[in-house]
C-alpha cells in the first residue's frame, strides 16, 4: 500500500501509535511513518529502571499537580496521558507517552513520545524524578558515548556520523572564580571522533551531542544525508535521554538498545551495596578509577569536595581533608549514605553505609564525574 | 590543640578517627596474610575487651581491666596495650596511661583460649610518631627511677601518616622488644613498617569502624548519627513521599544497637567485650540534638527521642558551631558551650 503523505494527517498518526501499537513491530512501524510524513517532528525518550515492576510504581503512586492515565495496549507495552495541572488553567499541560519494556531485561522499560521537547523536560522529566529512588535515571559518560557513536557508523555503509552541536562542561581553573564548572556549545560540522578527541584534549566531558549523517563519496567529497532539511536528527544525552528525527528503529538498534544494555549493567552494579543482616552488615565498596595520578596534586581534594557539596539535596561533613580525604555523604533524596576516601593517587573510594540505592549512587558518581572528572567506576576488592 | 573552639571539635574528631584507623591498621598489618589473602587462621583483634587480673597484680588484683587494644596472635601468643593519638601537654596526667600498662603487666584472664589465659603476652603502647622524642624521655625518666618497670616484654610502637602515590600509616618500634622474633623482624627499630590505608579500609568491614573504646568528641558521634543512622529510620516510601512528615521517632537503644552494629568492630564478639558506643554517650548526643533545636525528649522514660530531620549541607561544621555557639533557634539566648574539652565541663549549665 502506498502512503500518500497528503492524505494521512499528522494526529491520525499520532493516534495511531499510541492505541495501535500493541505489539513491538507496530511500535517501530508506526513511529517510522510519523517519523517519514511528517519531518518536523521529533521523537524523544529515555529510559527508566527499577527494583520492582515499574507499571506498578507508576500506578501506585499520586503526586500532587499530576495525573496519569493509563491504556495498556500489551503485557509490556503501555500508552499513557499524563497530564499537569496548574492554578492557571491555560498553563496547564497534558501529552501522551509510550512505555514499553525493553524484551531481554526485566524492569528496564524505555519511554517514547512525540510531545515537544518543552513537555518532554518540564513535565515527563519532572514527573519521573518525584519517583526517584524507586524509579532510576541512569547516566552514560563521555567515553560510553563515544562507544555507541561509533557502533551506530559501523552499521553504515557510506554515510559519517558528523557532530552538528555539542555542550560540554569543564572545570574553569581560575581559582578565584565563583563557578566550578564551566559550559560550552559548540556548532560545528566535524567528524564525531574529532569532537571526542577535542573534548579528551580539552579535559572536558559532554553533556549532550546532536548528531547526523553525512554521504562521504571520498575523503574530501561529501553529501548531506537525508532528510537534508532537518539536519539535527539525532541527540542523546549523558542522563540517557535521546531525540531521533529519523529512521528510528536504527536508531534504536545502535543507539537505544546501546543505552539500555549499558543501563541494566550500571543498575545490577550499583545494586545490592546497603549494609544488611544477611552479609554481616559487610561493606561493598566501589572506587572511581583515574588513569592518571590527579591527587598527587592535594589541591585535588578541595575540587572533589567542591563537587560534592555543589550537589543539591545532599550533603557531605569532612573529617580529614589533607593529604588524605575522608568524608561523610548523606544523600536528603532516600537517605542513601556512605564514606568517601581519597587514599591514593589515582582512586576515589565509595564506602556505602546501612541504605544505599542504586539511585543514589548513580546520582553520586554522575556528580563527580560532573563536577569533577569523568573515571572507571569499579569494584573495589579487599586485600 | 587549636585555641578556636571549633577548630578544636574538628582536631578531636579527626584524632578520634585517626585513632580508630591506626588500631585497624596495625591490627591489619600484624593479622592479615598475603598468601591467604585473609587473617591468620586462630588470631583475634578486640578494641577494648574486658580482662581480669590476677591475685598478684601490683596495681589492682581480682580486678577488671579493658585494655584499647588486644591481638592474639595464636592460642599461645598475644599483645595488649594502650593506644593514643594525643597526650596532655602536662606530663603529670600520663601517669594514668603507664599505671594503665602497669594493670596489664600480669597474667590476664579473658584470651580466646580454653582457659582464657595465654601462655606468653607482651605490652605494647601505641602512639603518634610525633609524640616519639616527648614519651621516650618521660620512659626513661621513669624507667631511671624504677617507676615504670614491667615484667613482661613491653615495645614503644609509634604510627604516622605518610602520603605518596598511595596514603600509608607506618608503624615503627621505638623502643622495647617482643618475645616474639617474627615480630622483632616485622617490626624492626628504626625501620618503619607501611601499611597502606587503601587495602586495609577495602578489607571486610574495616571501611565501616567508626568508634573504639573510648568516647567520641561530640560533633563526630552526632554526625554520624545524622548522616548515617537518622536517614535510614525513615523508609523509602516516606522519601518518596516527601508531603509526608520529616519528623520521627527513635530511642537511645535503637540508635547504640545500630551504631554497635555497623559502626564498631564486632568480629568475635562475645561477653568480654564492651558494647561501644556506650549508650551514655548515645544519650549525650541526643541531648545536644535537643539542645540544638534538632530533636525533642519524649517524657515516656523509654530514652525516645523525636527526631526533626532535615537538610543542612555540612552538619559536623554545623554542629561543631552551635555547640561552641551553645545557641539553638529555640534558646539563641544561652551563650555557652555544652561540651566537655579535655574531659573538663566548660559549662553544665544548660
Amino acid at each position: 500500500m502506498v502512503i500518500r503523505k497528503s492524505k494521512i494527517k499528522i494526529e491520525e498518526l499520532i493516534n495511531r501509535l499510541y492505541t495501535e501499537s500493541n505489539e513491538y513491530s507496530k511500535i517501530f512501524n508506526n513511529l517510522e511513518s510519523l517519523l517519514k510524513l511528517h519531518r518536523g517532528i521529533k521523537i524523544n525518550g529515555l529510559i527508566l529502571i527499577s527494583k520492582e515492576d515499574l507499571p506498578s510504581i507508576l500506578k501506585s503512586w499520586k503526586f500532587k499537580d499530576f495525573n496519569l492515565k493509563v491504556t495498556q495496549l500489551s503485557k509490556d507495552i503501555f500508552h499513557y496521558t499524563l497530564m499537569k495541572s496548574n492554578k492557571d488553567e491555560k498553563l496547564s499541560l497534558t501529552g501522551e507517552f509510550l512505555l514499553f519494556k525493553y524484551e531481554p531485561l526485566n524492569n528496564l522499560y524505555i519511554v517514547i513520545t512525540h510531545e515537544k521537547f518543552r513537555f518532554f523536560n518540564n513535565v515527563m522529566l519532572r514527573y519521573f524524578n518525584l519517583f526517584y529512588p524507586l524509579i532510576s535515571r541512569p547516566f552514560i559518560d563521555t567515553a560510553y558515548m563515544r562507544v555507541l557513536l561509533e557502533n551506530f557508523e559501523s552499521t553504515l555503509e557510506n554515510e559519517k556520523i558528523r557532530v552538528s552541536r555539542c555542550v560540554t562542561k569543564n572545570w574553569i581553573r581560575n581559582a578565584g572564580a565563583k563557578k566550578k564548572v564551566g559550559s560550552d556549545i559548540q556548532y560545528t560540522d566535524l567528524p564525531f571522533r574529532e569532537v571526542f578527541e577535542k573534548v579528551a584534549e580539552n579535559e572536558e566531558w559532554i553533556k549532550s551531542i546532536d548528531f547526523n549523517f553525512v554521504l562521504e563519496i571520498s575523503k574530501d567529497d561529501i553529501l548531506q544525508s537525508e532528510p537534508s532539511s532537518y539536519p539535527k536528527v539525532y541527540k542523546l544525552f549523558r542522563d540517557t535521554r535521546f531525540q531521533c528525527g529519523y529512521n528510528f528503529t536504527l536508531f534504536y538498534q545502535r543507539i537505544v538498545e546501546g543505552l539500555a544494555n549499558k543501563t541494566a549493567k550500571s543498575y545490577e552494579f550499583f545494586d545490592n551495596r546497603s549494609r544488611v543482616k544477611e552479609d554481616h552488615f559487610a561493606v561493598k565498596p566501589l572506587a572511581i578509577i583515574y588513569d592518571i595520578g590527579l591527587f598527587k596534586d592535594k589541591k585535588q581534594n578541595i575540587r572533589l569536595i567542591e563537587a560534592l557539596k555543589s550537589l543539591k539535596k545532599s550533603s557531605i561533613s569532612v573529617i580529614h581533608a589533607n593529604p588524605y580525604l575522608h568524608l561523610s555523604y548523606l544523600d536528603y533524596r532516600d537517605g542513601s549514605s556512605c564514606d568517601i576516601w581519597v587514599l591514593s593517587e589515582n582512586k576515589i573510594s565509595i564506602i556505602p553505609q546501612i541504605r544505599s540505592t542504586p539511585a543514589a549512587l548513580e546520582r553520586l558518581c554522575e556528580c563527580i564525574f560532573t563536577g569533577f572528572r569523568e573515571g572507571q567506576i569499579k569494584d573495589l576488592k579487599g586485600e | 590543640m587549636a585555641s578556636d573552639p571549633i577548630q578544636q571539635f574538628r582536631d578531636e574528631a579527626d584524632n578520634y578517627d585517626q585513632t580508630v584507623i591506626s588500631l585497624i591498621s596495625f591490627a591489619h598489618l600484624l593479622r592479615y596474610e598475603p598468601t591467604t589473602k585473609k587473617f591468620k587462621q586462630g588470631s583475634y583483634f578486640f578494641m577494648g575487651r574486658r580482662m581480669k587480673t590476677s591475685d598478684n597484680n601490683r596495681i589492682s588484683p581480682n580486678s577488671t581491666v579493658t585494655p584499647d587494644i588486644i591481638l592474639q596472635d595464636s592460642s599461645k601468643y598475644g599483645l595488649i596495650g594502650e593506644v593514643k593519638k594525643t597526650l596532655p601537654q602536662d606530663t603529670e596526667y600520663w601517669a594514668k596511661t603507664m599505671k594503665q600498662l602497669h594493670k596489664y603487666d600480669d597474667n590476664l584472664i579473658g584470651w580466646k583460649t580454653p582457659d582464657e589465659r595465654i601462655a606468653k603476652c607482651d605490652l605494647i603502647f601505641l602512639t603518634d610518631y610525633l609524640l616519639k622524642a616527648p614519651v621516650l624521655a618521660y620512659l626513661s625518666e621513669k624507667k631511671r627511677n624504677n617507676e615504670f618497670s614491667l615484667t613482661n616484654h613491653f615495645a614503644l610502637i609509634t604510627f604516622a601518616k605518610i602520603s605518596g602515590s598511595e596514603e600509608k600509616f607506618t608503624f615503627e618500634r621505638i623502643c622495647g622488644n617482643f618475645s616474639d622474633e617474627k615480630l622483632n623482624k616485622l617490626l624492626k627499630k628504626g625501620s618503619p613498617m607501611p601499611m597502606p590505608l587503601e587495602k586495609v579500609m577495602q578489607y571486610n568491614t574495616n571501611g565501616a569502624i567508626k568508634f573504639y573504646d573510648s568516647k567520641p568528641p561530640l560533633p563526630y558521634l552526632m554526625n554520624i548519627l545524622w548522616h548515617h543512622v537518622f536517614p535510614s529510620i525513615r523508609t523509602i516510601n516516606e522519601y518518596v513521599n516527601q508531603n509526608g512528615k520529616k519528623q520521627f521517632e527513635t530511642n537511645i537503644d535503637f540508635l547504640t544497637q545500630e551504631l554497635h552494629e555497623k559502626f564498631t568492630h564486632t568480629d568475635d564478639y562475645d561477653g568480654r567485650q564492651p558494647k561501644i558506643p556506650d549508650a551514655g554517650w548515645v544519650r549525650e548526643a541526643m541531648e545536644a540534638f535537643v539542645q540544638l533545636g534538632y530533636a525533642e525528649k519524649k517524657h515516656d522514660n523509654n530514652g525516645t527521642y523525636i527526631v526533626k530531620f532535615k537538610t543542612i549541607k555540612d552538619p559536623f561544621e554545623k554542629f561543631c558551631k552551635e555547640l561552641v555557639r551553645g545557641s539553638s533557634k529555640k534558646k539563641s539566648s544561652v551563650q555557652t558551650t555544652i561540651y566537655e574539652f579535655n574531659g573538663k565541663k566548660i559549662n553544665s549549665s544548660l
